[in-house]
Formats: structure tokens, C-alpha cells, sequence
């Protein structure tokens, strides 16, 4: 009787590559698992920081005063407390009363907005440790000011991207000046 | 007799290489991935960058685009790069290079796409404003392999309404002397001639408050007050009076104010004139003034407002 078959050695080494390819492949699928997670972190990151940034050009320009101290025409600020128009559609120039606030809550570390020191809106969530930076920049409107939100993405660093998201917009106050508090 | 057949080692290899051609394809996505997140981030920041620089522009207003030093130039590039948006931005930065640069050229609104389909019932004139975000996507070796952009497109109109004022102050005696009234030919009658009054203007020395330049037709509501005071050691007559009148580019427009002097220190006027038309070439207002009698009148102050709307 005549039996055809691999010898041991054959198998041995099918067995060493298939081996390796497997091994491979399975880290490729942990790392495509990975870089699914970190799409949709960075997805609900960017939606988070766009959202925040959305309510903030649409609730600023209308202010009537900004209640946040600042001593020169060049700052950054962290914070930013403003009286505005309590409906958005109905607007009256220079006679908005509801209180505005928005900033880094400390025990949640989520950025927040506080409508007149009671309802909170938490706009980006503290998991994603965001930092936000009012800046005026000399030669610039004094109506005008640029928010920026940074957020932290901790699993990109796992790919070796950046850990950081940031985003930025330009906002112009129709009828006062950010320079001027009063 | 059985006859048993194992797998020979060429039907092995083929099934290693076809499993390798898989690994191979499922690693190239996993790549592709991880440079597609960053380009993706690339240009989530050249957008921001893009939109900062349009909203800082756009907040400048028409007046403060500057297109050329002279109204028809027609366009002037400001640039920079990604220090220019904020601290948290610079902290953030990666190895691609971020720069921005804005064109503001002069335009109107029949120039712009919609004006065909809508039909511009008036010619406005507007700013472009139009801001571009570069970078340079680089590959695994950190050699550049593109070179991209974003682009973002605004335009600011010409405001419908204008306000224009000026004011002057005549407090010191150097000055109180150069401002003093001119003498009119005697007591005013019906029958005046303009060379009569003998007009002086009070406006020159601050010209630059009541000059104007508009590049669309309006409509002038011009106000203007007057503060005086007289020689005390020789006061004027009860019916001695002080004339005032308002001029567009030399040419007296509205009506002339006749004012007694001793009970009236305080003269206001407000004239308007329609259809000034447009204009590329500066455009002066002034203020001329003269009086009765022999009693010195000095200006002490006066006020230019002047709201102009666009003629329609």
C-alpha cells in the first residue's frame, strides 16, 4: 500500500508560516478594531467641539454685555460670561438680560453653558478633558474675538496620532465691543 | 485497498500566498486608514484656519477692507500662518505646515453668479473677501507628496446707511482770533446778493471731518451746531444776527440760519439734500457763517452729523 501524504517536516514548516500569517492577521484585526474605536471617538469628539462652537456663534454676536473682566485690548481668556437675548429669534439690540456662561465645569471638567446660574448644557463631556481659549488678538475688530476648543482623543495615541482635536471660529458681536465690557 | 492522498506542499504554498495576498490587503486598508484619519484632520484644521480668517475679515466691515490705497485698485493680499489664530492652535501643531493668505479686491454685485439669475435691481458695490488655507500632506518618510488647500468665499456689501461726523474746537485765543465771524454788507435786506454775506468758511481747518466719498448715490440728512460767543466789552444790538448756511462741493444746499446774536449763542440746522450722487473723487462739506454788526463773534465749537442713505 502506497500512502502519499506531507512529511513532518512540511507540516512543520506550513505550520511556522501559517503560524506567522495568523499571528499577523490577528493583530491587523485588533488594530482595525482600534482605529474603528478612535473613528468614532474623534467622530463624537469633532461633533462635540462643532456643537459647542455652533451655539457659541450663534448666542454671542447678539450680546448685550459681556460681564467677563479683562484689563487690555490683547487677552486669553477661559471663560466667557455675557448678557444676551434669552430667545434667539427675537432679538432687541443692546437688551438681552438672560446671563451666559460658558466654561470648564472643575468637578466635571466638561465644558458647559450656564444660562443664567441654573440650567446647565454640557456641550463637550468631561471624558474628553476639553480646554476652550477666548483670544483677542491685537490689529483685530474690537468686536471681534476667536474661540478655540481643544479636546483630547486618548485612544489615537494609540495609532500614533495625535491625541489632540482642535477647533477654531471667529466670532463678531453685533453690538458691542469685546474690548469694552461696558 | 485505500488509497489515501494528503496535500502536496504546492497546494500549501498556494494557500500561504493566498492568505499572505489577504493580510497583505487587509494591512494596506489598515494604513490607508490611519493616513485617511489624517488628512481628515489636516483638513478639519486648514477649514478652521480658514474660517477664522473669513469671520476676521467679514468682521472688518466695507470701509475697513482695504482692496488699494486708491478705490480702484483692485486687490491686496494679507497672509500668515497658524500663530496667527490662537495659543491653543500653536500648542497643537503637528509637522505639516499650516499657512493662510486673504485676497480683498473690489467687486458689485452684478458680478456675482446670483445677480443672472435674479435679475440686481441696483448696482452695489461689494468687497470679496476670499481665504485660502495651504498645507502639505506628507507621506511616511516625512517627504511632502501633496500639496492642498481650502478655499472660502465671502463678499461685503456696501451698508445702506452712513454716518458721517466731525467736530471743531476753538477754545485757545490763538485760535478764537483766526475764528472770527466775517462782517456782512450792513443790516441784511430781501434783495441780497450771495457777495453780500461775505461768507467765510468755518470748516476748512478740519477738513478731513467733512470730507466724503461714497461709490453709490444717497440721500443727506446733514446736521450741524454751532457754538459762539461775542466781545463782551462791546456788546451787539438786539437785532444783530449770525448767518449760517451748509455747502455740498461748494454749492449751498438747504436754508440759511439768521440767529440774534446776544440771545442765541446756540445754532443748529438741519438740512437735506437728495441724490448726492456717486462719487470716486473726495467730496467736501462745509459750514459758512457771517454777521451783523460791528461786535467781534468767535466760533467756539462746532459739530458736523451728517446720515446718509443709499438712494434707491
Amino acid at each position: 500500500m502506497k500512502i502519499k501524504g506531507v512529511t513532518f517536516l512540511e507540516l512543520l514548516i506550513a505550520v511556522a508560516i501559517s503560524g506567522v500569517i495568523f499571528i499577523a492577521l490577528f493583530h491587523l484585526s485588533v488594530l482595525a478594531g482600534k482605529q474603528i474605536n478612535i473613528y468614532i471617538e474623534r467622530y463624537n469628539v469633532y461633533s462635540q467641539i462643532g456643537y459647542a462652537l455652533e451655539d457659541m456663534s450663534a448666542r454671542c454676536p447678539p450680546a448685550s454685555k459681556i460681564l467677563t473682566p479683562f484689563g487690555s485690548d490683547v487677552f486669553n481668556r477661559h471663560s466667557l460670561v455675557f448678557l444676551g437675548p434669552e430667545n434667539l429669534r427675537d432679538i432687541k439690540p443692546y437688551r438681552g438680560t438672560t446671563k451666559y456662561k460658558y466654561a470648564i465645569n472643575t468637578d466635571t471638567k466638561a465644558l458647559e453653558l450656564t444660562t443664567n446660574d441654573d440650567k446647565t448644557e454640557v456641550l463637550v463631556d468631561g471624558k474628553y478633558r476639553p480646554e476652550i481659549t477666548f483670544t483677542r488678538k491685537a490689529n483685530t475688530d474690537a468686536n471681534f474675538l476667536i474661540v478655540t476648543i481643544k479636546a483630547l482623543c486618548s485612544k489615537a495615541g494609540q495609532l500614533g496620532l495625535p491625541e489632540d482635536v482642535v477647533k477654531a471660529e471667529g466670532i463678531k458681536f453685533w453690538f458691542i465691543d469685546v474690548v469694552r465690557p461696558d | 485497498m485505500r488509497k489515501t492522498k494528503g496535500l502536496s506542499l504546492l497546494e500549501i504554498l498556494v494557500a500561504i500566498i493566498i492568505v499572505s495576498i489577504i493580510a497583505a490587503s487587509v494591512s494596506a486598508a489598515v494604513i490607508g486608514g490611519y493616513y485617511m484619519l489624517k488628512q481628515a484632520e489636516h483638513k478639519s484644521r486648514a477649514m478652521s484656519i480658514a474660517h477664522v480668517k473669513l469671520q476676521e475679515f467679514l468682521a472688518k466691515g466695507y470701509s475697513n477692507l482695504t482692496a488699494n490705497k486708491d478705490y480702484h485698485g483692485t486687490e491686496k493680499v494679507y497672509s500668515g500662518n497658524e500663530t496667527d489664530i490662537s495659543p491653543i492652535f500653536e500648542t497643537t501643531r503637528d509637522n505639516t505646515e499650516f499657512s493662510w493668505y486673504v485676497n480683498v479686491s473690489n467687486g458689485s454685485t452684478n458680478d456675482l453668479p446670483i445677480a443672472s439669475t435674479t435679475g440686481s435691481a441696483i448696482n452695489i458695490p461689494c468687497k470679496y473677501v476670499e481665504v485660502f488655507a495651504n498645507y502639505t500632506e506628507k507621506n511616511i518618510k516625512n517627504k511632502i507628496v501633496d500639496s492642498k488647500s481650502v478655499r472660502l468665499f465671502n463678499v461685503v456689501p456696501y451698508p445702506q446707511i452712513h454716518v458721517l461726523t466731525g467736530q471743531g474746537q476753538f477754545f485757545t485765543a490763538a485760535l478764537k482770533k483766526k475764528h472770527k465771524a466775517p462782517k456782512t454788507n450792513g443790516k441784511y435786506s430781501s434783495g441780497w446778493s450771495d457777495s453780500d454775506y461775505h461768507w467765510k468758511n468755518i470748516t476748512s481747518p478740519a477738513t478731513n471731518v467733512t470730507v466724503f466719498r461714497y461709490p453709490v448715490a444717497k440721500n443727506f440728512v446733514l446736521m450741524y451746531n454751532l457754538a459762539i460767543s461775542y466781545d463782551t466789552d462791546n456788546t451787539p444790538l438786539a437785532d444783530d444776527t449770525v448767518f449760517t448756511r451748509c455747502l455740498i462741493d461748494g454749492h449751498p444746499k438747504g436754508l440759511v440760519t439768521r440767529t440774534p446774536i446776544e440771545s442765541q449763542i446756540f445754532i443748529n440746522n438741519i438740512v437735506e439734500v437728495s441724490d448726492i450722487h456717486k462719487s470716486n473723487v473726495n467730496r467736501t462739506i462745509s459750514i459758512e457763517w457771517a454777521k451783523e454788526g460791528d461786535t467781534d463773534v468767535y466760533l467756539r465749537e462746532f459739530d458736523v452729523s451728517v446720515l446718509a442713505v443709499e438712494n434707491r
